[in-house]
């Protein structure tokens, strides 16, 4: 039990429980002390303050031990628990609440901490602790009563059995488009095709919408090379019948030519006639359409000809007009004077205006190559601009998703922190670790030493057993002896009668034995109920349960001498 | 919200109010809706065609898939409002009607998503009876107690598209029950760490 | 408990009382074998003709001690019982000494052939891991607790055990479910009622 105690003071002074140094194991333990200790485990365990030291109104003090009492109860203490427990403590009953009550500690207080939660795997981590908790408090219920095997929660649902979830499997379905021309397929969509909920079973519906599985896409090689092994074995099958398409039309043509035959035989002599008539009908015929051709190329030839009267006729009202014009100037230039004006004005201006070409060129090559860099520059420029624009959303952009980081990340780190300090604080994990080896090495030599006794126990019942069997078997034999003499011997029979009146006094003996083992156990289980009786000093609690009763009395007396 | 460009074109078709009346497009929806959770429709799909019977028939399976698509990729009620609204040009009550519907259903919808996928034989239940063997035709002597234990486990048959039961017999000795209880208690107990874990 | 046994048996068993207990030692031998091997029926003519009798006689002496050893195991007599029906057969003590260090060193060998007359199933091991399914092709976000075991179980099938692997799971609502129902069973096992009939089958 020490090693217990040391861990159980251990814990309550990482509670800050007010408990002296000298204080080893819990026989030391006063009744303030049991209060407060049990009293700052509740804090712990409900977040609701009680007081630390037991008042000195004894009412008060039955009120405050049995509220105590009834909030360990509600915690799930299943073993007997009262005021009194608290208030006539004894070690063994303390010892058992404050274990209880030091067990139900770690999760509480980390369940404060872990309430808020960043980051993915946090979340994912989270919901997974309350879906387990969840699950693991409902009770079972057989799962034919549940709708695909899940049960809807106040938090969501919890899944009770994935039985029910069939692979994912699709099938093509026909859905009309409306972005379609082709009237036909339309006609189709409008009159046959059914509803999309009926082209398939239930459980494919859902995947078949979500997944194009068993569709290929348009530009898919199989599709071709399939088309094209198809195409080749149709080809072979097309030539493999043209063979004997082929030869069956040339036994049709043979005797449709043979009928042929007979008939001209017989119409030979008159076909002749009409043949020499048709004949000339047909050369009067083609005579006629020559002539009327040749009649049509003269008509075109007048026509043209009448064209070409009339652009002469144009030609020479314009070359009299021009012949006006010419003999006018030819008077004008016949002066040799006028002439060389003429020339040199043309001349000069002819030069001016070659002067002017290069002015205007000169001018303008600078200007234009000016105008030719400005633009590129500014195509430059906005293409640089649109890049830096670019950039600068791509910064905003990751600054933001940063900064959603940083928070994150620093939400988490204080979380952490918060938690290494709590951790910290009961970082006690190597003393527990040595002591649970020392425990089990103290429960092995333990359970050495019982299967010791037991391999004992077990040998003297097999001797117990055998010496049984041997006097019985030994009993036996005798008595066939001494029997089988009895029939002729006096003095056998007599022994014979001994012998049976020995059996049973033996008898007797060995069952006084067995019952002076069966007492004496008996005895020993009862001096261990007296010593666990006496260890409850129930005497002395009567005495304070009186002498609590009695200041009881004088409190009640003293409120009511006031009242009067 | 690139995967729901596919059903833009078709989910505008009911931005024609004639074609698709109001009563009409409630009808769909729950249509749409109980078809996902509850396996049969409502309204029979005849009465809801009026002269484009294709063009409702394209409307109803954009948006079976669309509400499936929005339950697979937990889209948020707002999301799916401003996408009908803004991509698909739905009026604005009519994106209301069905987003509230949507979230009325969504975790039923998810349930069903959930039930899609193959999984190993889960076991359900479990039966037990206790053995004594009083004789043999070998030995005299009595054995026991010996359990007798059947796992309950269940898995979808997709031959014949229901759940069927699958039962796993094997026997213990009371040190094979122990050793048995001892592994399953120390999953559980794993379980029950996790719900109160010390990071 | 004294076995009775059968009178062509005992006859049988009637030629190895008549041996000095050095020849019923080599009777031993060769029942051992016998238990091991098989029958050596090579060996019994050999051994006939040095002791001049039928191959019949040495065959049915060796038959006799094993089927003695068989229904001894049988009935699970205790040692002290096996000598005691060995001297009733007519046995000296020496040849009963043989004899009985013979059925001590091969009772477990012959327990272990006559146990598992009806070859069942039994739990062999169970291995599991715990999971969390988040994602699957059709739901992009869920958090789904489960427990994936692999259940072994053996068969015994002459002597040899077959192991035969499953796969299956469970969620934590089922599992909870699964080990109270076992707990409840072996808790039923001790039960005050199931001791009763335990003892009341056992005498």
């Amino acid at each position: 039990m020490e090693e217990v105690d040391k861990i159980i003071i251990e814990s309550l002074r990482n509670l800050e429980c007010d408990i002296g140094v000298k204080i080893k194991n819990l026989k030391q333990f006063d009744a303030d002390m049991v209060t407060g200790a049990v009293s700052s485990c509740l804090e712990a365990i409900l977040h609701s303050s009680f007081p630390k030291k037991l008042p000195p109104s004894m009412s008060a003090r039955l009120k405050l031990a049995s509220n105590m009492a009834e909030q360990i109860k509600d915690l799930g203490f299943r073993e007997d628990m009262g005021y009194q427990s608290i208030l006539y403590y004894n070690e063994e009953e303390v010892r058992r609440v404050l274990i209880f009550l030091i067990e139900r500690l770690p999760r509480e207080t980390i369940k404060t901490v872990s309430v808020e939660q960043i980051g993915y795997v946090s979340r994912i981590v989270k919901t997974l602790e309350d879906n387990i908790k969840e699950s693991l408090s409902k009770t079972w219920v057989p799962s034919c009563f549940l709708r695909q095997g899940v049960r809807e929660t106040s938090q969501g649902y919890i899944v009770n059995s994935l039985g029910d979830s069939c692979s994912l499997r699709t099938e093509k379905l026909d859905i009309p488009d409306s972005r379609t021309q082709n009237e036909e397929l339309k006609y189709y969509w409008i009159h046959n095709v059914p509803d999309v909920t009926k082209q398939c079973s239930h459980r494919k519906l859902i995947p078949s919408l979500l997944y194009k599985d068993s569709e290929f896409p348009e530009d898919f090689d199989l599709k071709n090379v399939i088309r094209k092994s198809e195409i080749v074995s149709l080809n072979t099958i097309e030539t493999d019948l043209n063979i004997p398409i082929s030869s069956s039309e040339k036994i049709e043509k043979t005797s449709v030519d043979i009928i042929n035959i007979d008939k001209d035989i017989e119409t030979r002599a008159e076909q002749s006639k009409i043949d020499k008539l048709s004949e000339e009908l047909e050369n009067k015929k083609s005579q006629y359409i020559l002539l009327q051709d040749k009649v049509k190329t003269k008509e075109a030839l007048l026509k043209e000809l009448i064209r070409t009267k009339n652009e002469e006729q144009n030609y020479l009202i314009e070359t009299l007009a021009k012949v006006k014009l010419k003999t006018k100037t030819q008077t004008v230039l016949s002066k040799e004077e006028n002439l060389a004006k003429l020339n040199n004005m043309i001349e000069k201006a002819n030069d001016r205006l070659a002067e002017l070409a290069k002015q205007w060129h000169e001018i303008q090559t600078p200007l234009l190559e000016e105008y030719k860099c400005l633009k590129d520059s500014l195509t430059s420029e906005e293409s640089k601009y649109q890049e830096q624009k670019e950039k600068l959303e791509n910064f905003k952009e990751t600054e933001i998703k940063l900064n959603e980081n940083i928070k994150e990340k620093k939400d988490l780190s204080q979380n952490l922190t918060q938690q290494y300090k709590q951790i910290n604080r009961k970082n006690n994990r190597a003393m527990y670790t040595r002591r649970i080896l020392e425990i089990i090495s103290n429960i092995r030599k333990q359970n050495n030493d019982i299967q010791k006794v037991l391999k004992d126990t077990r040998e003297i019942q097999k001797e117990i057993k055998n010496l049984t069997g041997q006097v019985d078997r030994s009993f036996t034999l005798a008595d066939e002896l001494i029997f089988y003499d009895a029939k002729n011997d006096e003095t056998a029979r007599r022994s014979y009668k001994l012998l049976a009146a020995l059996r049973d006094e033996f008898n007797i003996i060995l069952k006084t034995l067995e019952d002076l083992g069966v007492v004496e156990r008996e005895c020993r289980n009862l001096e261990e109920q007296i010593e666990i009786e006496k260890s409850k000093e129930v005497s002395v609690k009567l005495e304070r349960v009186i002498s609590d009763l009695r200041q009881i009395q004088k409190e009640t007396d003293m409120m009511k001498k006031p009242s009067s | 919200m690139k995967i729901f460009e596919n059903y833009k074109s078709s989910l505008s078709i009911s931005r024609n109010i004639t074609l698709i009346t109001d009563d009409i497009f409630k009808k769909i929806i729950e249509n749409c809706f109980s078809f996902l959770t509850e396996k049969k429709e409502i309204h029979s799909t005849s009465n809801l065609y009026k002269s484009k019977p294709d063009v409702t028939k394209e409307f109803y399976a954009a948006l079976l898939a669309v509400t499936a698509e929005f339950a697979r990729k937990n889209v948020s009620k707002e999301e799916i409002i401003k996408y009908l609204t803004s991509n698909c040009g739905l009026p604005s009550d009519r994106a209301d009607l069905y987003a509230q519907n949507f979230e009325k259903e969504r975790t039923k919808i998810e349930i069903s998503l959930l039930n899609i996928g193959s999984s190993l034989p889960h076991v359900s239940d479990i039966k037990w009876k206790i053995d004594h063997i009083v004789k043999s035709s070998e030995m005299d002597s009595s054995e026991g107690p010996l359990f007798r234990i059947c796992l309950i486990a269940e898995q979808y048959d997709n031959e014949n598209e229901n759940k069927a039961l699958k039962n796993i017999h094997f026997t213990c000795n009371s040190v094979e029950l122990l050793d048995l209880i001892y592994k399953l208690k120390d999953a559980l107990r794993h379980c029950n760490n996790l719900t109160h874990r010390v990071f | 408990m004294l076995i009775s046994l059968k009178k062509n048996h005992r006859e049988h068993l009637q030629y190895l009382t008549l041996q000095p207990f050095q020849i019923v030692e080599d009777f031993c031998k060769l029942a051992t074998q016998f238990l091991s091997n098989g029958p050596n029926v090579k060996q019994y003519i050999k051994i006939s003709r040095k002791l001049e009798v039928d191959t019949e006689v040495i065959q049915n002496c060796i038959y006799g001690i094993v089927h003695l050893l068989l229904i001894s195991c049988k009935h699970k007599l205790s040692e002290a019982d096996f000598r005691d029906s060995v001297l009733t057969l007519g046995f000296s003590p020496e040849q009963q000494n043989v004899l009985s260090n013979l059925y001590i060193t091969k009772q477990d060998e012959i327990y272990e052939v006559l146990k598992v007359p009806i070859n069942e199933s039994h739990f062999d091991d169970l291995r599991w891991r715990f999971e969390a399914q988040v994602s699957s092709r059709s739901l992009s976000q869920q958090v789904i607790p489960l427990i994936t075991m692999e259940l072994t179980t053996k068969t015994d099938v002459n002597g040899i055990s077959e192991k035969e692997k499953q796969l299956l799971q469970t969620d934590p609502n089922n599992l909870l479910h699964i080990v109270n129902e076992l707990e409840n069973a072996l808790l039923q096992s001790k039960s005050r009622h199931s001791k009763k009939v335990e003892r009341a089958l056992k005498t």
